[in-house]
């Protein structure tokens, strides 16, 4: 069971409000992930949104461009919010990680019940997505 | 004539130990072999190290100078900057510096953490992310921006005392 002073504390929550992290809180699992797991595919349906808690992650996408992910509150996943739901890049474990994990469905649910909360949430979502570009749309590298 | 007379008339003994040596020598040159093939594999990795290497002519030797006193107010030269790190990560360095010396640079890290898998490098997601905190991969700029470098300026030396 995740608190809600848990995701509180991650910086990709901070401007939810009080009830609105207690329904995230709700719906959160806590999840652990070894070193040289693979978290998800490209490719893949993407069905979860991850916020990572400790560790680093490397996100590899499949022009070879790649970003490490280490500081708490990092989103990942959010192809689980938009179209076509799939995951734009595959998420390996460099380190022993422990993420929060959210159902995509269930965000939904959430989002239906509360506009401002879905209007929050599709924002933060929107500037995971612009700071991704360049790595997700940038020319391919070459194969060896 | 039967059994040992005749086995001894035929030189049978001989025959048998002689056979025996050369099928115990033959698995012996065999374990060797596979034993080794790590290295002789690592060598050919180095091929192209090791050309260059052989290639390149011999320096002459600048004769030593006494050293120069310094002006009070002079510059020291600039020197690269050395790092310390474990022998295991020192290896694990020198195996990547190989891997990223055939990908080219800038390079993928997703193509280099499968080639060290590739190679049996033990730890390569463990190492790959201590040598990024280390700042000895970086990240190329402008429209590279998701592509690593390896930081040639940087000299790494064992905390053990080796170089």
């Amino acid at each position: 069971m995740v608190s809600t002073r848990e995701l509180r504390e991650l910086d990709f929550f901070k401007d939810f409000q009080e009830s609105e992290l207690a329904a995230l809180a709700s719906i959160a699992s806590l999840t652990r992930w070894n070193e040289g797991e693979a978290i998800f595919h490209a490719g893949t349906p993407a069905t979860y949104l991850y916020t990572l808690k400790s560790g680093t992650i490397l996100l590899c996408f499949p022009n070879g461009r790649s970003l490490p992910l280490r500081e708490e509150g990092h989103a990942l996943g959010w192809s689980s919010l938009v179209s076509p739901f799939r995951y734009t890049a595959t998420a390996l474990c460099l380190s022993d990680v422990r993420l929060y994990r959210f159902s995509g469905r269930e965000l939904y649910r959430l989002i239906q019940m509360d506009a401002a909360f879905g209007q929050r949430l599709m924002h933060k979502i929107a500037r995971v997505m612009e700071q991704r570009r360049l790595y997700r749309q940038g020319k391919s590298v070459r194969q060896e | 004539m039967y059994g040992l007379q005749a086995i001894n008339a035929a030189n049978g003994w001989a025959v048998t130990i002689a056979g025996i040596s050369i099928v115990f020598t033959g698995l012996l040159v065999l374990a060797a072999a596979m034993a080794n093939l790590q290295k002789v594999l690592n060598l050919w990795d180095r091929k192209g190290d090791l050309l260059q290497f052989l290639k390149a002519k011999p320096e002459a030797q600048p004769v030593q100078q006494p050293p120069v006193p310094k002006e009070p107010g002079e510059p020291a030269a600039a020197k690269p900057t050395g790092m310390a790190l474990t022998s295991q990560q020192v290896e694990t360095a020198n195996a990547f510096q190989l891997i990223i010396n055939r990908l080219g640079e800038p390079f993928s890290l997703f193509q280099l953490l499968e080639k060290a898998s590739l190679h049996g490098i033990s730890h390569p997601h463990h190492h790959l992310d201590t040598f990024l905190k280390l700042h000895l991969i970086v990240e190329a700029e402008g429209d590279q921006v998701g592509l690593y470098k390896w930081r040639n300026d940087v000299q790494i030396v064992s905390a053990e005392g080796e170089a």
